[in-house]
């Protein structure tokens, strides 16, 4: 019987929807931002007619929603007005490329495009897709905005500094609770380490607004000091609320991959590192902390990655001067998408950044304890 | 300068009970402090939910004074058409979202199990994309492309933002399991006359099941759980628990929230320990990115 080949079906094809996917949906909208980061828009709707200085041409907010008139824009363009049409010549000087703009009443009412000489695209009903898909060009302007702009910066170092300082602070309490669980009874630690890491399957929106209430000017902690006499103190909206509530909402992400890593140490290793003459303090830091490196590298990536882009977190507990990165950008992509995909471009490689360097460090200590094991 | 007061008061301490928790464990000295140390996490992990707690229960408005016991703001929160819509809301985009990211997630992993190494690996760091990624990062990207594809925000785009970001969790939860399956099973399955497809959903998919319902219910947790990536891609008329909880602490504080955090941390801790009871080792690493 010659069944055998029939049956050779190639169960890869399962994949392949998930391959089209992954691409839409995994790939593409990254590469958007990407796209989006590295354009600006040519936006007719910032183009508009002052119809009693007519026929004056006024360009208003074309580069920036709320920001002065590109200065670079006169010297890009030729502007036509014929009391009805508006033609852009050579925009930007980067094409032989015409866009005509038909007003009517004041309103955008047809946009044609034209590519040496030839119509290339004109539309009525959806002016904003179309404008959309063709209306930009190439620049690095978004980020020699980001980087020439003090604001930004200022909030950029302020991110970083703020989920360093978290970091730091989750791994200093992080390393003690999952090394004193590791060293618990077996029949205990389970349930402990259980009760650590509950409220991690909180809402962490619960977890954020539960701090709030706490240190609030009216809250359990200024009660509790004006009762004792003290005076209250103003810890509502600081960069230190802030801080404290990263650490208490990533806390346990800390805890949890160094005690997995720590409760798999292998005895034996310890009791050689004994036998062979070691006392306790050059086991810890020279057997048990190098082989714990692999949860602690993912506990930082845990922790650090998302400190910095949290903004729930500094919109729920910081005031306005301690906004991060991640309240600019949801604060700036309504306006100007093309500037937020800037910001995000910038978060993404520096997580890249982060991440490449704390893989290095898990794979040694993977090759470290495999070749010790 | 206050925050430095403040990063001192609290970097001093740490450091004293560092130094104390890795003392020499046969003193005495070190097994009390840690102990001690234990219980100041454990204090520090429950005080801010002990209080959420304990003033659901107030009478008055406020958070900081007890004012008398009363269930009247379960009573105001079971009435708030609002939070009770956004429940509904969360259960569907949660369920629906995990239900499909677990049938196409389970079947991309049997085809991604049997693929030639090199687009496997490919394939395998794609699926990884959305679980490294800055959630506001996977949020604005997928806003960008709805915007480009012209879907417009509402259950449809909330529910395939979820998908997206659940299904890495279904396949790496799955995909373990067909590493540890013996392939010979199948073929078996095969020769005694089999149909392909037969031999998978009777042979393979049982053989892999404890990583399918693993993945479900970790996309269950992980899409209730989410807030960036709903803000961004659920638009204005959708909202789930989490945006509302979001919005209510910015139109201000009622102790309504206090008592929502109440039951979902009765939910939570229920959950916890029925899974524990049946299963004592930890699962912890569920969430390891």
């Amino acid at each position: 019987m010659s069944r055998f080949p029939k049956f050779r079906v190639k169960r890869s094809v399962f994949a392949y929807p998930y391959v089209v996917f992954a691409i839409v949906f995994l790939i593409a909208p990254l590469l958007l931002v990407v796209f989006y980061s590295i354009t600006r828009p040519i936006d007719n709707y910032s183009v508009y007619l002052d119809h009693e200085n007519s026929p004056e041409v006024i360009i208003d907010n074309l580069d920036f929603i709320g920001y002065e008139e590109d200065p670079t824009l006169s010297e890009s363009g030729t502007y036509y007005y014929d009391g009805n049409v508006l033609s852009v010549v050579n925009y930007r000087k980067s094409n032989a490329e015409t866009y005509v703009i038909h007003f009517e009443n004041g309103k955008i009412s047809l946009l044609e495009e034209y590519f040496n000489g030839e119509l290339f695209d004109d539309t009525h009903d959806d002016l904003k897709f179309l404008n959309r898909l063709t209306g930009f060009y190439f620049t690095l302007d978004n980020f020699t905005r980001f980087f020439n702009n003090p604001d930004s910066m200022k909030v950029f170092l302020r991110s970083l500094y703020i989920a360093f300082v978290s970091t730091v602070l989750c791994l200093l309490l992080g390393f003690p609770t999952a090394y004193v669980l590791s060293k618990m009874k077996e029949r205990w630690r389970n349930f402990v380490s259980v009760m650590f890491l509950l409220p991690m399957w909180m809402n962490f929106l619960l977890r954020t607004y539960a701090w709030r209430t706490l240190i609030e000017k009216t809250g359990i902690i200024n009660t509790v000091l004006e009762a004792v006499g003290l005076p209250a103190q103003n810890l509502m909206y600081t960069q230190g609320a802030v801080i404290l509530v990263m650490v208490y909402d990533f806390l346990p992400f800390m805890i949890m991959p160094i005690y997995n890593t720590l409760i798999k140490l292998d005895r034996t290793v310890l009791e050689a590192s004994h036998d062979l003459g070691a006392n306790y303090y050059q086991t810890l830091f020279t057997v048990v902390l190098p082989l714990s490196l692999p949860g602690i590298a993912s506990g930082i990536t845990m922790t650090f990655v998302p400190s910095i882009t949290a903004f729930a977190i500094s919109k729920i507990m910081g005031g306005t001067q301690s906004a991060t990165i991640g309240e600019e950008i949801e604060r700036v992509f309504n306006n100007d998408m093309w500037f937020g995909s800037a910001m995000s471009v910038i978060i993404m490689v520096l997580m890249l950044a982060s991440m490449f360097f704390l893989s290095g460090k898990d794979k040694e200590g993977e090759n470290l304890g495999g070749g010790l094991i | 300068m206050t925050d430095l007061v403040y990063l001192a008061v609290i970097a001093v301490p740490v450091l004293i009970a560092l130094v104390l928790v890795f003392g020499n464990p046969d003193k005495q000295r070190t097994k009390i402090s840690r102990i001690f140390f234990l219980t100041a996490i454990f204090v520090f992990t429950y005080l801010p939910i002990a209080v959420l707690i304990i003033f659901s229960f107030n009478e008055g408005r406020s958070t900081g004074v007890w004012e008398g016991f009363s269930l009247k703001w379960y009573k105001e929160l079971f009435a708030d058409e609002r939070i009770i819509r956004s429940v509904i809301t969360t259960v569907i985009v949660a369920f629906s979202s995990a239900i499909i990211s677990t049938v196409f997630g389970t079947f991309a992993s049997i085809g991604i199990f049997y693929m030639k190494k090199v687009p496997k690996t490919i394939i395998l760091n794609i699926t990884n994309l959305p679980i490294l990624n800055a959630d506001i990062i996977t949020g604005v990207s997928l806003l960008l492309l709805y915007n480009i594809i012209g879907i417009p925000l509402g259950y449809v785009s909330l529910i395939l933002a979820h998908i997206s970001f659940n299904i890495p969790y279904v396949i790496l939860s799955v995909m373990p399991k067909l590493k540890q399956m013996d392939n010979n099973i199948y073929e078996a399955a095969l020769d005694l006359g089999a149909t392909p497809m037969k031999a998978l959903l009777n042979v393979v998919i049982p053989q892999i099941m404890p990583g399918i319902v693993s993945g479900f219910l970790l996309s269950l947790t992980m899409s209730m759980d989410d807030f960036v990536i709903s803000l961004f891609t659920s638009g204005a008329v959708v909202s789930t628990l989490s945006l509302e909880i979001y919005s209510m602490t910015k139109r201000g504080i009622t102790p309504e929230i206090n008592a929502l955090s109440t039951i979902i941390f009765l939910i939570v801790l229920t959950v916890l320990i029925i899974t524990n009871v049946k299963k004592p080792k930890s699962d912890g690493n569920t969430r390891k990115a």
